[in-house]
């Protein structure tokens, strides 16, 4: 029987995001204002912004379902996700954000095109392609984890689920705009922060304290306690936690997460930021790793290790805190969903049609575009989602490493190496691509079920390096290079 | 064993997030405030 409580405060969350979205849509007039915010954003927001945005129903059920699955080898997630925000921050984001500050850039093809001098757009319209494909694939994937959650916790069909997903999603991100996203984003990660410290502490006392979980966790599968997991240490065992740990390279160049950096109000609040976005990763990683460990020992016999979080929070707490927990699950996915949806929806309304086909457009259709592709992509992973109900951990990483393996090689190449060139960002963005892709429909079975992010995240390295050996830089590039880097010298000595 | 643990376990929970906090508190410490007051256009916003 489904609880009013959980109801209630469900109707209560979702009320809260209309009038965040109503608020952000009032602010979101001109292009810059949707997609960015206008630059305006402070610290505190891109931190939060960019930690929910990457982190998603993948965390809560997901990471959670992984700490049950495999115990303290999960913790290998959290050394790549650390690692990876760190160097996210320290290295790429000051110096993108100069970069795109000084070509006045509002999406990341935008910079790719001006940073390469590419008359021709074809960097821009291989990044479209890109993203909306993995965008589509990826939202598919936080809708079934909305089918999950909604299941889990309502005891409705995992169907239903997805459409009332589907349905509040995409209501709020069409009228909001990015300045909707990135608060809604801030509310979220709170939420997040706060039952990723309760739901671990609860249950490990609901077994008995510390010492007491270890030792049934000991009992349970002696693996569970074993760094390298039930692989010991041998290929396949450092294969998986190369794997787990190349799981964070998607932090130095991921679009979604790029965006934050430019909708920066200056570089001051990107080192406060950066502070703030890696003492926030820690805690839902460990949170969440150590949720699902507390979860095995309580539940050992869950048919499906992804849905620990709502057994937890339903058998734990009293209902209204079960609703809340809903509703941090709800928060994780739609802080992800709605930034992945702007980030399709710029793609088309500024890097293609504003761009490349009719500069002259004005606002109002530019803005019914980009609604048009909110709703397009919206549907097409909702045709995905409810065709099968697919494994949240791994359907969200293969997208994950979809965009990663195609941009991170690239942004870093470009940031850092004067000699890279544009038919060198081309062939690293479709190569990372393409290997992603291939890795996983042919190889990955074969090769020890090695993630596809680093076959990827090389091959695209490889190439961009490789073929820039071989052609001319952009005009110019190592001055503005040089430029860059001293400007930021400057700003920080 | 250490409360449950192997010291391997443990060790690895300490470098989960022993590496990225201490690589972000020494750019944090060392980048805080700027000292410089030609900033760039970046910084000279309105």
């Amino acid at each position: 029987m489904v609880s009013t409580t959980i109801i209630t405060v469900l109707v209560v969350y979702l009320i809260i995001l209309l009038a965040i979205g109503m608020w952000g849509g009032r602010e979101s007039g001109s292009v810059a204002g949707y997609y960015v915010a206008g630059k305006k954003l402070p610290s505190w927001v891109i931190a939060f912004s960019s930690n929910t945005t990457g982190e998603s129903g993948w965390l809560l059920l997901g990471l959670t379902g992984m700490g049950y699955l495999v115990g303290i080898h999960a913790l290998w997630i959290v050394m790549g996700e650390v690692l990876g925000v760190t160097l996210g921050w320290v290295l790429v984001a000051s110096r993108f954000k100069e970069y795109t500050d000084r070509y006045d850039c509002i999406t990341v093809p935008d910079y790719l095109e001006s940073r390469f001098q590419d008359s021709r757009h074809l960097i821009r319209l291989v990044s479209v392609v890109i993203i909306l494909s993995m965008v589509t694939v990826y939202t598919a994937a936080q809708l079934t984890a909305s089918g999950k959650a909604f299941s889990s916790f309502l005891d409705t069909s995992y169907t239903t689920g997805v459409l009332i997903g589907a349905a509040v999603i995409l209501y709020y991100t069409t009228i909001g705009g990015f300045k909707a996203v990135a608060y809604s984003d801030l509310l979220q990660g709170v939420l997040m922060l706060l039952g990723l410290i309760v739901l671990p502490i609860v249950g490990i006392i609901n077994a008995g304290g510390w010492s007491s979980l270890m030792a049934q966790l000991q009992a349970a599968d002696p693996n569970l306690l074993e760094p390298m997991g039930e692989f010991g240490v041998s290929v396949p065992g450092v294969l998986s936690a190369l794997g787990f740990i190349g799981i964070g390279l998607a932090f130095l160049g991921a679009p979604q997460l790029l965006t934050r950096f430019i909708s920066a109000r200056d570089r001051g609040e990107i080192v406060t930021g950066g502070l703030m976005a890696v003492v926030c990763i820690i805690i839902f990683d460990l949170g969440a790793v150590f949720a699902g460990m507390a979860g095995r020992a309580i539940f050992p016999g869950l048919a499906d290790h992804e849905t620990i979080f709502p057994t937890m929070s339903a058998a734990l707490f009293p209902n209204i805190f079960t609703g809340i927990f809903l509703v941090i699950v709800l928060a994780a996915i739609m802080s992800t969903v709605d930034s992945l949806l702007i980030l399709a929806s710029s793609a088309v309304v500024v890097d293609v049609v504003q761009k490349i086909y009719n500069p002259a457009i004005t606002e109002k259709r530019l803005s019914l575009y980009g609604k048009l592709t909110t709703v397009v992509i919206g549907v097409c992973a909702l045709v995905m989602a409810i065709g099968e109900v697919r494994m949240i951990f791994w359907f969200v990483l293969f997208a994950w490493s979809g965009l990663a393996s195609a941009f991170a090689p690239v942004i870093l190449c470009s940031l850092f190496w004067k000699r890279t060139t544009r038919a060198g960002a081309v062939a690293g963005m479709i190569g990372g691509f393409l290997t992603t892709i291939t890795w996983v429909l042919v190889f990955k079975e074969q090769f020890f079920d090695l993630y596809e992010m680093l076959p990827g995240f090389f091959a695209g390295f490889g190439l961009t390096i490789g073929v820039s050996l071989f052609t001319n830089p952009p005009d110019g590039a190592a001055d503005e290079l040089e430029a860059v880097r001293r400007s930021i010298t400057n700003y920080e000595d | 064993m250490i409360a449950g643990l192997h010291w391997t376990a443990w060790l690895l929970l300490i470098l989960s997030v022993g590496l990225g906090l201490a690589i972000e508190f020494i750019y944090y410490f060392t980048h805080r405030r700027p000292k410089h007051p030609d900033a760039t256009p970046s910084d000279q916003k309105p």
